[in-house]
């Protein structure tokens, strides 16, 4: 505790600003100097996720319950919500978990979210774990969200139980380009085209088609991040750029069903979701076709609400039963709360430390912030009051043209993403067994998921493409300790 | 521990006689007696206990083979044997075929113990399905009942065959069964394949599934026919696949991994622990307690026989048997060795308590063909329904109360044999959610 108690009374004596203001000179001696202390104090830096930090590089690392976490009856709930994030559903009709659809994306949790993991685009037509949101222009009058499509709602699904259209195909195809860093060096990324078939029997496919691709992403450390306080985020919020570094950071605000109200947006790649629970019940609804407690009506759009969508509901509890019950969804809710941030390897090592000096100089910490503080959650001690280091700010940023799904979804316009976590990013290759990044998957590794940023990020993508091989290395293997 | 302390329960044995101590069989007498005299020798060693394991783990195969075997003969006994198809089957042989296969789940269950531990069971054994962990074709739940039954359907018989059941398995495009994609719930093959098969499916909570003789009953080119001919398959591969992983604990064999295991003693205590921990954990302790919170009435492991308090029960005896280094065979002699338990230390009593709580929590009181409703001869403290009355009598009763407390008990025993893992220096994954 000492550190930081040095650290803000060095905070403070510099925001006092003693010096002349023209002294800029001296100023950023003094930061540079602040910052040699900061980067020595950033004492038990591997400890991404504070206390409930869990060293673990098999490919479990991102199912571990929090370590600080010893509370038995905690421990069973989070076992039960392991058993419900891995449930298969399967069809009305069916004795063992019915429910299933009618239209889904996927039959489990995990089937997207492998292992709690990172999903990736697949080639072809099938897109298990990139899904697609879709909406025409405009706002939904209820959410104030994006405004659904007639007849097919706010997402694609491809599957469909027995009976049921499904909602048509989504292929991807990739094209190369290719550039050079400024040593002459080439490299290729991959853009992403989209072919959209929605299923004609259901209805007409608007010209007006707005779609979003957006991957699985890593379940660890919600909790932490909902930990964080309201005030501390918008601390961080500059949504004019007024202090003129370039980076603005806006707030996004989202529906929560639970009492329809718009809250500040935490999660989703638009941050467009508020919350936890908000996230869990709409994937059930929107991923797999499973009603909540929260969402009772089964996704049965315009022209689907005929036919067969009805089966879905659970027979025999009656239509306003929620398929997944109330005690599932708070086992769930604590599972996804409380699974451990995986710890870091190789903190200690030279050109892991000469890459985190570079994340700081490039200006990548701008938005993918290292350090933060979370507030107090009475019912989940272990993720309160924590020193975590999430990477994020979790707030939107104009990540430039080539990036943009030109879609909006509550604030965050077509070219705004949500900065995401970039805790635990080094393992997704040992969990998931690949190395595919971005909101669509297109990034093949570290560099070109920095080489694809632009806006607000540009001029960090720019200064990366500068360095030597041997300090764009060094960033790359900063992330892999991550 | 010096010597002399070996030799006062040597004492009270000789004093006492066996008999009184209640080991009555006189096989027993002799092992129990070769034990205390392989006491005097040395402590057991964890070389010991690796062997018990092995030693427990063949025994235990081989009688779920055999009983494989009776239930296949059962079936055959039903149905006819290939090229003797019965058109019009009994009622007695399908009863005697639902008895048989009860009969022979609870030595499988034992065998759930050894899962995880990198040892046969979680190995790919079947060279004509060379993607499937071999534990998939013999165990895989829930199965989609739809699949199933469209398969039937729309297949011909002559197109049922070994290769066709084990192809169809966890396809989404054969037999014109396009629409159901949940791919690895559809499954043909294994333990539920055949319940479901015999019992049919189950919306009851008074009595299991309600499959009649009629489903079997019919000539050439009815959907009972197809029926037939799939259990009879499904019934023989079943046999065939308990066979590879028996034969692969057996050092007789040519491919065994037994010999391997017994020589590798760090290799193979990291095995144990790490797959003890994540079957208690993970499937054990919660995948097969999700209707704790899912209140689905049907949510169990054996949900078409109504069989599930069997499967709960015999898999607490599984841990047992390793724990204590003791398993009774079905021929009712009792192997003997030494059981992780020499390395339990302070942990014994705690252990010890939970373990009998998971299965005793159970009241078994099997008649007939199925699990009956039993509340006389049910001490008080023990779940005494069926299984899926329990799921229905909700959250709130005292059923579900002494469920909950089970599923605690098992947790904290994968907690134990974590820290048994790490007092004994023994390296450790921790499995899936365990911290």
């Amino acid at each position: 505790m000492k550190t930081y108690l040095l650290l803000l009374l060095l905070i403070t004596l510099f925001q006092c600003n003693p010096f002349e203001t023209d002294n800029s000179k001296e100023k950023n001696n003094l930061l540079s100097q602040i910052l040699v202390l900061v980067a020595l104090e950033d004492l038990n830096e591997e400890f991404s996720g504070g206390e409930t930090t869990v060293f673990d590089t098999t490919s479990q690392a991102f199912q571990r319950s929090a370590q600080n976490m010893t509370d038995v009856d905690r421990l069973v709930t989070f076992a039960r919500g392991h058993a419900t994030f891995n449930v298969v559903w399967l069809s009305p009709g069916n004795s063992a978990n019915p429910g299933l659809g009618p239209t889904f994306n996927a039959n489990s949790c995990n089937a997207c979210h492998s292992l709690d993991g990172r999903g990736k685009p697949s080639s072809g037509i099938t897109q298990s774990s990139l899904l697609f949101r879709m909406s025409i222009p405009g706002k939904d009058g209820v959410t104030g969200g994006p405004l659904a499509v007639p007849d097919f709602g706010d997402q694609f699904n491809p599957g469909a139980i027995s009976g049921v259209f499904n909602e048509g195909t989504i292929s991807v195809s990739y094209s190369e380009e290719s550039g050079k860093y400024s040593d002459g060096e080439s490299y290729t990324l991959r853009r992403p085209s989209y072919t959209v078939n929605l299923n004609s029997s259901i209805g007409s496919q608007p010209s007006n088609l707005l779609i979003s691709p957006r991957i699985a992403q890593q379940n660890y450390g919600l909790g932490l991040l909902e930990a964080i306080s309201e005030e501390t985020i918008l601390m961080n919020a500059d949504p004019t750029d007024k202090n003129g570094d370039g980076i603005s950071g806006k707030a996004n605000y989202a529906y929560d069903p639970t009492d329809q109200t718009l809250k500040l947006g935490r999660f989703g790649w638009k941050a467009n979701q508020p919350n936890v629970n908000s996230q869990n019940q709409g994937a059930f609804l929107g991923d797999i076709g499973i009603t909540s407690p929260v969402l009772r009506s089964e996704n049965c759009p315009g022209s689907q609400s005929s036919g067969n969508c009805g089966l879905s509901v659970n027979t025999g509890k009656g239509v306003n039963i929620p398929e997944v019950t109330k005690a599932s969804m708070d086992g769930l809710n604590l599972y996804m709360k409380t699974i451990a941030v995986p710890g870091r390897r190789n903190w200690k090592n030279e050109t892991v430390l000469r890459g985190k000096q570079l994340m700081t100089t490039l200006g990548c910490t701008g938005c993918h912030i290292s350090k933060i503080f979370t507030g107090n959650i009475s019912e989940i001690p272990e993720i309160s009051s924590q020193v975590i280091r999430p990477y994020t700010d979790l707030l939107l940023h104009d990540m430039g043209e080539d990036l943009s799904d030109n879609r909006p979804d509550f604030l965050a316009d077509g070219k705004e993403w949500r900065t995401p976590p970039l805790w635990g990013v080094g393992l997704i290759k040992t969990v998931n067994g690949h190395d595919n990044l971005l909101h669509d998957g297109r990034a093949r590794g570290f560099s070109e998921a920095i080489l694809w940023h632009g806006g607000e990020a540009e001029s960090a993508k720019i200064k990366f493409k500068a360095l030597s091989k041997q300090d764009r290395d060094a960033l790359v293997t900063f992330l892999e300790s991550l | 521990m010096s010597i002399k302390s070996y030799f006062l329960p040597l004492f009270l044995l000789l004093a006492f006689g066996c008999d009184r101590l209640g080991f009555n069989d006189k096989k027993d007498d002799q092992n129990i007696e070769l034990a205390v005299l392989a006491l005097l020798a040395s402590q057991p060693t964890k070389q010991d206990m690796v062997n018990t394991y092995a030693s427990i783990a063949l025994a235990n195969y081989e009688d779920s083979v055999a009983a494989a075997n009776s239930l296949k003969t059962a079936i055959e006994t039903f149905v006819g044997p290939s090229g003797s198809d019965i058109t019009n089957p009994s009622q007695a042989n399908m009863d005697a075929a639902k008895k048989a296969w009860l009969d022979a789940r609870p030595t499988y269950l034992q065998t759930e113990v050894f899962r995880f531990a990198k040892g046969p069971i979680d190995e790919k054994l079947d060279s004509r399905k060379p993607d499937a962990g071999i534990e998939t074709l013999i165990n895989a739940w829930p199965l989609d009942e739809l699949f199933v039954d469209c398969v039937i359907t729309n297949t011909t018989n002559s197109n049922l065959t070994e290769a066709y059941l084990l192809t169809a398995n966890t396809a989404t495009d054969i037999a014109s069964c396009t629409s159901f994609t949940s791919a690895d719930k559809n499954i043909t093959v294994g333990w539920h394949a055949i319940e479901y098969l015999l019992w049919g499916q189950d919306s009851s909570t008074s009595t299991a599934g309600n499959r009649t003789l009629a489903d079997f009953s019919g000539g050439t080119g009815t959907a009972a026919e197809k029926r037939r001919t799939f259990m009879r398959i499904t019934a023989k591969l079943l046999v065939d696949h308990l066979t590879l992983v028996k034969n692969k604990w057996d050092p007789t064999k040519t491919g065994n991994t037994a010999t391997a295991f017994k020589s590798d003693i760090s290799g193979s205590l990291t095995n144990i622990f790490t797959g003890l921990a994540a079957f208690t954990k993970s499937e054990w302790g919660s995948q097969r307690l999700n209707m704790i919170t899912s209140d689905d009435q049907e949510d169990e492991h054996s949900c078409f026989s109504d069989n599930t308090k069997a499967d709960f029960y015999y898999d607490a005896q599984g841990f047992i048997n390793i724990y204590s280094g003791s398993y009774k065979k079905s021929d009712g002699t009792t192997l003997t060795g030494a059981g992780l338990k020499i390395l339990a230390g302070s942990l014994d009593g705690t252990m010890t308590t939970n373990m009998n709580t998971t299965r005793d929590s159970f009241c078994l009181n099997v008649s007939g063909s199925s699990m009956s409703v039993d509340s006389t001869n049910c001490s008080e403290n023990t779940i005494k329904g069926k299984y899926d009355q329990l799921i229905s009598s909700g959250t709130a009763s005292s059923q579900m109360t002494i469920l909950r407390s089970v599923q605690k008990a098992i947790i904290t025993l994968a907690t134990n044999v974590q820290t048994m893992a790490k007092n004994n220096s023994i390296s450790f994954t921790a499995p899936t959610s365990i911290r």
